[in-house]
């Protein structure tokens, strides 16, 4: 029996004796580095309306963009819904088409949006341009004022 | 005649005695040893000076804290849908201890759900300046590849053991997923990484 309490006095000694496998704590950075960088996404510009007259209508125009890439354009009245068709950056907006969708409403306005699309995503951004359709000197007449 | 009678003297007989005269004996060359002066000598050896260690973690041969390093290689602007930017940084043990190196990211700004970072041990970046840029890391071993979140994700659980003036490149990409909403315009997207140094143990 005191034999028995002696090694295991003795094992615990060795395990006392030995704490670096223990104990062990590796060195670390006091200051580890950071690093950081920036992302930053595109916003596509806008298209710039211009609206002159044309005949008895109006016609919006405006500079495509070529950034990141060239740009898709696509026009539309809003409120009646109608596409609109472009032609050279353009859109013609005329009496009779009016007439055809409004019903002759003089006095109205509409509002043509054209909107800028990068190809391959589903980014786009939009412009907003009102004309007026009314009576100029008793001739239907779509405005830009 | 006084007629007195002497008994014999008691003699005392048995192993005590020798007991006795053994334990005079000690005593003697005890006191005697008590009393010695021994010689004695004592030399100091100088020169042998014993300095600790350093352990220095660089990135791009700064110490990228407290200042956080700017990863300029990993940055892009105008960044559209499907567009990549990819860039390294040299890891170097600038100290004298072995280790090896770990890294975290956490990523911050309204892209960040829609940015998916890679990371590749040893690999070096392609270079894509033509719309739609798409550079990506080449070669090496790939550790992580996911969003990174602000949560803190682990993106190199562990390099090989660097020795002292070793070097290791790390290369990231960052991509933007083709399907980002178009709210996501004009937004931003900021990832920290953080390296972590540990002493090697074998």
């Amino acid at each position: 029996m005191r034999r028995g309490a002696a090694v295991a006095l003795a094992a615990g000694l060795l395990v006392l004796a030995a704490p670096g496998r223990t104990t062990l704590a590796p060195w670390t950075d006091p200051t580890p580095p950071t690093a950081t960088s920036s992302l930053a996404s595109l916003q596509l510009a806008a298209p710039t309306l211009a609206c002159t007259a044309s005949g008895l209508g109006s016609k919006v125009t405006w500079t495509p963009s070529s950034e990141p890439t060239a740009l898709t354009y696509t026009a539309q009245l809003v409120s009646p819904s109608s596409s609109l068709t472009i032609t050279s950056n353009s859109v013609t907006v005329t009496p009779s088409l009016l007439d055809g969708l409004l019903g002759g409403l003089l006095g109205s306005t509409v509002t043509v949006r054209v909107t800028a699309s990068l190809p391959g995503t589903s980014w786009t951004v939009s412009t907003d341009r009102v004309l007026h359709y009314r009576l100029i000197v008793a001739i239907p007449t779509v405005s830009c004022t | 005649m006084t007629g007195r009678h002497a008994a014999p003297r008691p003699t005392r007989t048995g192993p005590w005695r020798p007991g006795v005269v053994a334990l005079v004996g000690a005593l003697g060359l005890g006191g005697g040893l008590g009393t010695q002066a021994y010689w004695t000598d004592q030399a100091t050896v100088t020169g042998a000076t014993v300095t600790s260690g350093s352990l220095d973690l660089l990135v791009d041969g700064v110490q990228g804290n407290p200042s956080t390093y700017t990863w300029s290689s990993l940055s892009m602007t105008d960044m559209s849908p499907g567009e990549s930017k990819a860039g390294t940084v040299t890891l170097s043990n600038a100290g004298t201890t072995p280790f090896t190196v770990a890294a975290t990211a956490t990523a911050s700004g309204n892209l960040d759900p829609h940015v998916t970072a890679r990371v590749v041990l040893s690999g070096s970046a392609t270079t894509d300046n033509t719309y739609p840029r798409q550079e990506t890391c080449s070669g090496g071993t790939q550790t992580f590849d996911d969003t990174l979140g602000n949560s803190g994700k682990t993106v190199i659980s562990s390099t090989s053991t660097m020795a002292a003036g070793g070097t290791l490149v790390v290369c990231v990409s960052l991509t933007l997923a083709t399907n980002a909403p178009n709210s996501m315009q004009g937004k931003s997207y900021t990832p920290v990484f953080t390296f972590t140094a540990t002493q090697a143990t074998s």
